[in-house]
């Protein structure tokens, strides 16, 4: 084979190496591009969902008042009955798909944030249903909680108060 | 032919084989993406379904070529998964995706696959004997359901009060059941032409299609009315369906009962106890032996002394 050959050899094998590369690179960015589109869309997604998830969560059967408290509520969250999923809770870590929930009662300035546990239970204002902890994006909407109290022997008293329920999704 | 020549050649027709199988993958991968987003898009719009404010109410459903939905149900976990997933036509070809879009809290009861452009939902409440869950029923708008004489009063208001365009109900004065597929569903004593079968006794019955029996529990939901979300369900979804939704369904119903029980421990509801608690104990007995629809014979019975007990109640608990 003559020098000449051997330099074409080489020259076709350049370019091919080059080609081959620019298409890898082209290839990889169109990748990232729509893996991060993707990612976009789904997050948009979860998103829109955790907002309509933050409006209806109260009409769930697990935390919804019913007719507990006189006739039925709207956006009403029974506590005791919160109180006691609290205790479930495990079983319904992949229920909603968000990563937790808290409803926080709105109190003064001068009051402390208590986390509410089956011990201290009604003398609270945080609730967690998971755990403490926050993660994620967050989509919040305002409920009323209510509990009965047992005033006297069989007279029952309802008490409401106004809060807030968020609720934490985690970002891909 | 020179070395260079056969040399080029090769390596040409190996880019050129590389990029054609890297375009059919990504044409693949586009065609899935876009069924999983339209999947995940169905789920999203089921959520409003969920609440009090939209039951009863029709939403519709507009894909933007034809469709075939599919509803798939398993009983793994606590609660059971509802699957759903999305097959598009492309070029007089189905798209073969199989990821599912799963979710625990969602039941939608259909007849599998749904196929059509635009598909009709609407959602009932679930009271066993208190509220469960929200079930959703979809129709494509190709498909009509054709309910004939004796049916009771109250399935007859909510029907008409629906107005669905897919769902007739049999008057003496107008009668213009049409569609391109439609299901005769007939009730106890008129046997004419159907497809479908009702027996509906007063808590309970069943649905019989095509050889296969399923039961319903026909509950309160109050003073006034009744709950007929399960023979709405019976006759809108696949026989084996329904079975694992029901399945589900008293799955969640268990979990619920326990949290009711545990609500009853609480020392600020002291005395409440007195009034219900032994119906709940005998209602979670009975839901943890449960095995398939025809239990729900049994379990209506219980659902139903625990309804009026918590409805007499001076502390109600749900």
């Amino acid at each position: 084979m003559g020098k000449k050959a051997q330099m074409k050899i080489q020259q076709t094998s350049l370019m091919l190496m080059a080609i081959t590369i620019l298409f890898v690179l082209v290839g990889l960015f169109f990748i990232s591009f729509k893996v991060g589109q993707s990612r976009g869309q789904v997050n948009s997604l979860q998103e829109k969902n955790a907002i309509i998830l933050a409006s209806k969560l109260s009409e769930n059967p697990e935390l919804a008042c019913g007719e507990v408290f006189g006739t039925k509520r709207v956006n009403c969250i029974d506590g005791d009955k919160l109180i006691a999923l609290m205790a479930r809770s495990e079983r319904y870590s992949n229920f909603w798909g968000i990563s937790n929930v808290e409803v926080l009662k709105i109190f003064s300035p001068d009051e402390e944030v208590v986390e509410c546990t089956p011990l201290n239970y009604p003398n609270c204002n945080d609730f967690w249903l998971f755990n403490s902890t926050r993660r994620g994006f967050s989509s919040s909407s305002f409920v009323v909680i209510c509990h009965k109290e047992n005033e006297n022997r069989g007279y029952f008293e309802d008490k409401c108060d106004l809060a807030r329920l968020i609720i934490y999704r985690e970002k891909l | 032919m020179s070395f260079t020549w056969i040399f080029a050649l090769l390596v040409g027709a190996f880019i050129l084989a590389f990029t054609i199988f890297a375009l059919t993958k990504f044409i693949g991968n586009e065609g899935q993406t876009s069924d999983l987003s339209s999947a995940k898009e169905i789920s999203v719009l089921l959520d409003p379904l969920e609440t009090s404010f939209e039951e009863g109410k029709i939403t519709t459903l507009a894909t933007s070529g034809l469709s075939r939905i599919y509803s798939d149900c398993d009983s793994e976990g606590p609660f059971g998964n509802q699957g759903i997933v999305v097959n598009k036509e492309i070029y007089g070809k189905w798209s073969d995706n199989e990821e599912q879009i799963k979710s625990q809290d969602k039941y939608l009861f259909m007849n599998n696959p749904a196929e059509g452009k635009v598909f009709i939902l609407f959602s009932k409440p679930f009271y066993f004997p208190f509220k469960v869950a929200s079930l959703i029923y979809l129709i494509p708008d190709n498909v009509s359901y054709c309910f004939k004489e004796g049916l009771p009063d109250q399935m007859k208001n909510e029907l008409e009060n629906l107005h669905h365009p897919q769902i007739f109900v049999k008057n003496s004065e107008e009668w213009g059941c049409k569609g391109n597929e439609t299901f005769n569903v007939c009730f106890s004593g008129y046997v004419h032409n159907c497809n479908i079968t009702v027996s509906i006794g007063d808590h309970d019955g069943s649905v019989a299609k095509r050889e296969r029996r399923v039961f319903f529990v026909v509950g309160s939901s109050s003073i006034y009315s009744k709950d007929y979300s399960l023979v709405y369900a019976a006759i809108f979804s696949d026989s084996s369906l329904y079975e694992c939704q029901v399945e589900r369904l008293v799955r969640r119903t268990l979990s619920l009962t326990r949290i009711y029980e545990d609500k009853l421990d609480l020392p600020s509801l002291e005395g409440c106890n007195d009034y219900i608690d032994q119906t709940l104990y005998n209602f979670d007995s009975a839901l943890s032996s449960y095995e398939s629809s025809a239990d729900l014979m049994n379990l209506g019975g219980i659902s139903e002394d625990a309804w009026r007990e918590n409805k007499n109640s001076p502390c109600k608990i749900w």
